[in-house]
């Protein structure tokens, strides 16, 4: 059988490794014995920008990563744009009516790697030890950890909060200590690394959305026979609809995990949107309007 | 020759530890005395650490400065320990070779991707292994052809 | 294989590589033995090495180099002076006391022990004390450097389990005083056994006089390792502010440093923190090639199986970690060991707190005993003397040392205090 290593840099309980999992669960039903899949959760090879860079170099054959794609090109930057979907559905509505493909497209046109499947890593939302995040005032002067680059810096920054970009790992610490006031991340994060423990609030502020990308390396790509090919092509498809449930099942289950040590709030986006127009304007004028058209018009179609 | 090399590895060497103690404070500065994060100090002091690194290396190979364990060296034979110490400096030159090529295909293929708080790629940031490999290389050669003329 | 590897590591480490050196080597031919693409290499050395936590390794550095570059140290001796001169033994307890305040700014053993013993060996050889015993309590006392806050060794410990490392740093105070006083009654006993004399009569005037010279020193640790225990900023920051202090303390306050002095203090920085990173980019491409061959879990679970009894498998983890210290450069040894062993401290239920602390009390031992040993040596070759003329007072500062760190192994208070 052909050695596959399947490699993330989170945790064994996040959506991207139960992904990974999904994923060669059901290759070894259609293609039994031909693949010996070893997965990697947990950083065990490397953080996320090297698996990238391994993956494109033909070290790892399969990834599954999520925003350091998106640095692969700067029309990318429209993950980062903030308060983009409005739920999970508007998310899967848009993908499905051809942001998905603009984005493989985008993706395998950038880089070298052939993307497999697009799911989910989740919406971001803020962990707090001040109050609840109900309007945008309550940012202000709050001094949050935040992942991912100037932009997204610089849109904290203008909503009146302290942005500090700590590493992960210094993360709980900051938090014990008062270095900062709260975090910025995806749900299954703030409950693995038992945020709740140190922090009273999480609002569902929804404000950035990160798909996930399951990815092969060019070289392993091409050693695949066109049948294979085929089949991995279709296992990725057909899970789709099941990793998106996954991942919502993932988040529910942390949610309510973490509710009796803290409190959970519903946001209304409205307000938020309106303080960050601007910064729609300006992506539009530089990439169009197209990517937003498709999810301003699945947004509320139901 | 050398000696031109070494004082323009130290003035940059020593500029850049500069560089990051007064990016790191800034930070902290900003945080509290401005309200705001200067985000790009929290990423790049973190690459110009491996440029302080790998360049710290090469003055630390000029002057044989990195730990070795060489008692039972000492206590060979004079030839042994000539044979010893000439395979145990090529083994380290050939990593060093082996460095500077892998690292030059490597930022050949994936350097152009940005660092995530500036719109620089990261290849710029990477550039300094294939340079410090070749500098290893020189240092270590120089060794090794000293040893072999005074012996 | 596990063992094939471990093999090759030591044998290329005892022909003489060093050893951040003899870790590249290895990884390399093993990636190449066991064909996994060599490109691996650069990506995990680069990835491995940029890491803004790393950076505070040679920012504390830095500031260690500007303190031992002013008159600080000096002042520190006045103030430790009269306050332990008196007691008989003097010149044994100032030296322990003055490691105690030079390890709040110091980070790393070896610096310590060449700054120290520059100073106090000569002294104590003219005060009647044996040259041995001189060196020995110097070299002992500069352990202090890496358990009280700061500490590199505890640095890469957090950054390799992914503990915190502010409280790291916290529970190493404790520890580190309990290793300060047991080095005191230590040469206190030998003072009384061998009629060492005092330095003088206590008096408060000088005690006065002397707290008000070493003040700001004093506060120093206070600003860097205070500001981080209170949660001001990280310790990545708290090292960028103590090189900032005692950049200014130096310049405008002892004057003893100028612009010539500081860059080349800024060029031996990079160097001694190339020693270091070169040993965390080897063991990130070893622990690479570990990880790829699934070797860490066979390991754990193999040193995991021994036996059932709690105070057993913690006598083993000191064992194992002593006898690494014993042949391994103590950042090494936690780059390339801890990850391995930590599983089965946790399995225990020991806290990885605590555990760091266990882990860098052993390593402390380990500087003080050949082979590698690092801050033993240092004091031998600043002093000019052989390890064999050493180790017959050594010794009794080495059982101090074992007796504080079975305390602090089975009494995890001490570490775990401020919890
Ligand atoms: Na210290
Ligand atoms: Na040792």
């Amino acid at each position: 059988a052909q050695e596959v290593r399947i490699a993330t840099h989170v945790s064994a309980e996040s959506p991207l490794a139960k992904q990974m999992e999904m994923f060669a669960e059901r290759i070894e039903e259609k293609l039994p014995g031909e693949f010996d899949f070893e997965l990697y959760p947990n950083g065990q090879l490397g953080k996320e920008s090297a698996l990238i860079d391994n993956l494109q170099l033909d070290t790892i054959e399969m990834v599954n990563v999520a925003s350091g794609v998106l640095k692969v090109d700067d029309q990318l930057g429209f993950f980062d744009l903030p308060w983009l979907f409005q739920d999970r559905e508007n998310v899967r509505r848009a993908m499905a009516a051809g942001l998905e493909k603009e984005l493989v497209d985008t993706v395998e046109g950038n880089m070298s790697a052939k993307v497999v499947g697009v799911y989910e890593n989740g919406f971001r939302h803020i962990i707090n030890s001040q109050h609840p995040i109900e309007t945008p005032a309550d940012l202000d002067g709050m001094k949050i950890r935040i992942s991912g680059g100037d932009f997204r810096q610089q849109i904290f920054a203008s909503l009146g909060a302290v942005p500090a970009k700590i590493a992960w790992g210094e993360t709980f610490t900051a938090m014990q200590t008062g270095v900062v006031d709260g975090a910025e991340a995806a749900t299954y994060g703030f409950y693995g690394q038992k945020m709740y423990e140190v922090q009273d609030y999480l609002s569902l502020t929804r404000h950035v959305y990160t798909p996930s990308f399951l990815l092969a390396s060019p070289g392993f790509w091409d050693s695949l026979t066109e049948e294979q090919q085929a089949v991995f092509t279709q296992v990725a498809e057909d899970m789709r609809d099941d990793a998106y449930a996954q991942a919502a099942e993932i988040e529910q289950a942390n949610l309510d995990a973490m509710r009796d040590a803290l409190e959970i709030n519903d946001v209304d986006l409205g307000p938020f949107r309106d303080k960050v127009k601007s910064v729609y304007e300006n992506y539009e004028s530089k990439y169009g309007d197209d990517w937003l058209q498709i999810v301003r018009q699945t947004a509320e179609s139901s | 020759m050398l000696k031109y090399l070494d004082r323009l590895v130290e003035t940059v060497v020593g500029a850049l530890v500069a560089l990051t103690t007064i990016a790191v404070c800034l930070n902290v500065f900003f945080r509290y005395v401005l309200g705001s994060g200067l985000v790009w100090a929290d990423e790049v002091p973190g690459f110009l650490l491996v440029w302080i690194a790998f360049l710290g290396a090469y003055i630390a190979a000029r002057d044989q400065g990195h730990i070795a364990f060489d008692m039972l060296v000492e206590a060979f034979p004079p030839l042994l320990k000539r044979i010893v110490q000439v395979v145990g400096e090529t083994a380290v030159i050939g990593f060093f070779v082996l460095l500077g090529i892998k690292s030059w295909q490597m930022i050949d293929r994936v350097g152009g991707r940005s660092i995530e708080t500036l719109p620089i790629a990261q290849g710029v940031f990477m550039s300094v292994l294939p340079i410090a490999s070749t500098l290893m290389v020189i240092a270590l050669s120089v060794r090794l052809f000293q040893r072999w003329r005074n012996s | 294989m596990a063992w094939g590897v471990v093999a090759m590591l030591f044998g290329i480490i005892l022909l003489g590589v060093p050893v951040g050196f003899a870790l590249m080597i290895t990884a390399a031919i093993s990636m190449w033995i066991a064909d996994i693409n060599l490109l691996m290499i650069p990506v995990q050395i680069f990835s491995g090495t940029n890491s803004l936590v790393l950076l505070a390794i040679p920012l504390f550095i830095l500031m260690g180099e500007l303190m031992s570059a002013t008159s600080i140290a000096q002042r520190l001796i006045d103030f430790a002076a009269s306050l332990v001169g008196w007691m008989r033994g003097g010149l044994s307890h100032i030296n322990v006391v003055t490691s105690m305040f030079m390890a709040e700014m110091s980070g790393s053993a070896v610096a310590d022990a060449a700054v120290m013993s520059k100073i106090f060996v000569p002294q104590m050889e003219k005060r009647g004390y044996p040259k041995g015993f001189a060196a020995s309590i110097t070299a002992v006392s500069a352990t202090l450097g890496i358990i009280i806050p700061p500490s590199i060794p505890m640095v890469l410990y957090g950054v390799t389990t992914n503990t915190s490392i502010r409280d790291l740093f916290i529970a190493g105070i404790v520890p580190g005083l309990l290793l300060a006083a047991a080095f005191m009654v230590t040469s206190w006993l030998f003072a009384r056994r061998e009629h060492h004399p005092r330095e003088g009569n206590f008096e408060l005037k000088t005690l006065g006089t002397a707290f008000k010279g070493a003040l700001i020193p004093l506060a120093i640790p206070i600003i860097v390792v205070g500001g981080l225990i209170a949660g001001i900023y990280t310790p990545t920051e708290a090292a960028g502010i103590g090189v900032m202090i005692a950049l200014l303390f130096g310049l405008f306050v002892t004057r003893d440093l100028d612009y010539r002095i500081i860059w080349k203090l800024m060029v031996t920085t990079a160097r001694q923190t190339a020693v270091v990173m070169m040993i965390v980019a080897g063991s990130a491409i070893l622990g690479q090639y570990l990880a790829n061959e699934q070797l860490p879990q066979q390991i754990a679970s193999a040193l995991g199986g021994i036996t059932d009894s709690y105070i057993l498998n913690l006598l083993i983890i000191n064992v194992f970690v002593l006898l690494l210290g014993m042949f391994l450069h103590a950042s090494a040894a936690i780059i390339v060991v801890v990850p391995l062993l930590l599983p089965m401290a946790t399995n225990l239920g020991i806290d990885p707190v605590h555990f760091g602390v266990i882990v860098c009390l052993n390593l402390g031992i380990g500087q003080q005993t050949p082979p590698v040993a690092s801050v033993l040596l240092t004091v031998c070759s600043t002093t000019g003397m052989k390890i064999e003329q050493v180790m017959g007072y050594c010794k009794w500062f080495l059982l101090a040392m074992f007796a504080v760190l079975l305390f602090v192994t089975f009494t995890p208070m001490t570490a775990l205090w401020f919890r």
